[in-house]
């Protein structure tokens, strides 16, 4: 039996890499419960409603214009809805099953400064969802750290065929560029077999041009490909370059 | 009247037994009261009414299969499943009653901590059937 000293959570939040200033992050779950008592029940019966999400992240107050930081970023954010929120509460594992994250579109909510005399300035922020569940996220491709300069199809991994009753989601944070107007066209792409021998491009990301997050209009299954793979193109002069991270999730409504 | 220093429960969710995890919880019963005060009554009466509990459990998460993580998160928005809380992970008795009830999950929140804590989740389970607690093995 594993456990973890909570270390190394990655968190990503619509164009902004937020790690370096953040030492907590919440990610929470409910659903509505409503009551289904009826007659002949000697007790109350409860069944699960809408999905109810929301987050809340906090650290160290840290101002700059580099958009990685949480002051202007949180600031300028607070209130505006569909922003991408994305949480890898270990490390980011590219194809893995069981290592995954945590994403939803979300509104934030809050932006507090908090500390006393004598303090580290802290901040705590807070979001929460915009109509859809809390998903479990695979990363297709981590380029979070490392500037991609170059246009590829990236490795296949077997994440599994998608039902007639579940979705294929996906959520791309395009992070920090280099180069003179460079392009970023992304897109996620299945196939039967890991070679790719006739891949089917499930979901195209809006062209970024800057940071930003997307989350993608959701495809229903049944999909009954089981190979899927990151693609993307760089466009511009200069040496264009992009960080990013692209995720997909497999689940019902 | 025998102590028990709470230190080896068994509980399951969904047929899978997650007490190794468990750091601890609260298993709430109650019954809806209902007014039945009526003229020459000098006190408030009640009335027991339906049953209704709720269990809460706090996890050291695990995202492994098996753990908290893939056991809890797979149930969100799900249909009822069983939960079963007993004191001590021994045969039911009537010192140790095994509690078992059909639940839907309320709450869970997959990531929550600070920086260097031990990573923790907690599952908050509504009912969805009579809570039973059986005595006899």
């Amino acid at each position: 039996m594993g456990q973890l000293v909570f270390q190394n959570a990655k968190i990503f939040f619509a164009g902004a890499n937020l790690q370096t200033d953040l030492n907590q992050v919440d990610v929470n779950t409910a659903r509505a419960m409503l009551n289904a008592t009826v007659f002949g029940d000697t007790f109350l019966r409860n069944r699960a409603g809408i999905a109810i999400v929301n987050a809340s992240i906090a650290g160290f107050w840290n101002a700059g214009t580099n958009p990685d930081k949480p002051y202007p970023t949180l600031f300028d954010n607070l209130g505006s809805d569909d922003k991408l929120l994305s949480v890898f509460p270990t490390t980011i594992e590219e194809g893995s099953t069981t290592n995954k994250g945590l994403a939803f579109n979300a509104t934030q909510s809050r932006f507090n400064l908090r500390g006393r005399h004598g303090d580290l300035l802290g901040f705590d922020a807070a979001f929460t969802g915009r109509g859809q569940r809390l998903l479990e996220v695979t990363c297709l491709k981590d380029a979070s750290v490392n500037m991609e300069t170059a246009s590829q199809n990236w490795t296949a991994f077997n994440v599994g065929a998608v039902t007639a009753s579940q979705y294929l989601y996906a959520g791309l944070h395009v992070l920090e560029h280099q180069g003179t107007s460079p392009t970023l066209d992304v897109t996620i792409q299945s196939d039967s077999a890991i070679g790719f021998p006739s891949p089917t491009t499930r979901i195209t990301f809006t062209q970024a041009t800057t940071r930003g997050g997307q989350y993608a209009t959701r495809v229903a299954g049944a999909i009954t490909d089981t190979w899927w793979r990151a693609s993307w193109t760089l466009g511009g002069s200069a040496s264009p370059g992009f960080k990013f991270l692209v995720w997909l999730a497999v689940m019902g409504a | 009247m025998a102590q028990i220093v709470f230190t080896d429960a068994f509980h399951s969710v969904n047929g899978t037994d997650l007490s190794a995890y468990v750091k601890g919880g609260a298993l709430d019963i109650s019954r809806a009261m209902l007014d039945d005060t009526v003229m020459g009554d000098s006190a408030q009466s009640n009335a027991a009414g339906i049953q209704q509990w709720s269990l809460s459990v706090d996890y050291k998460q695990d995202y492994a299969s098996g753990g908290p993580h893939q056991t809890i998160f797979a149930l969100d928005g799900a249909a009822a499943f069983t939960v079963i809380i007993q004191p001590t992970n021994a045969a039911e008795s009537t010192t140790n009653p095994k509690f078992t009830g059909s639940a839907v999950l309320q709450s869970y929140n997959p990531v929550s901590g600070r920086h260097g804590d031990l990573l923790m989740c907690r599952a908050q389970y509504a009912c969805a059937g009579l809570l039973t607690a059986d005595t006899t093995p």
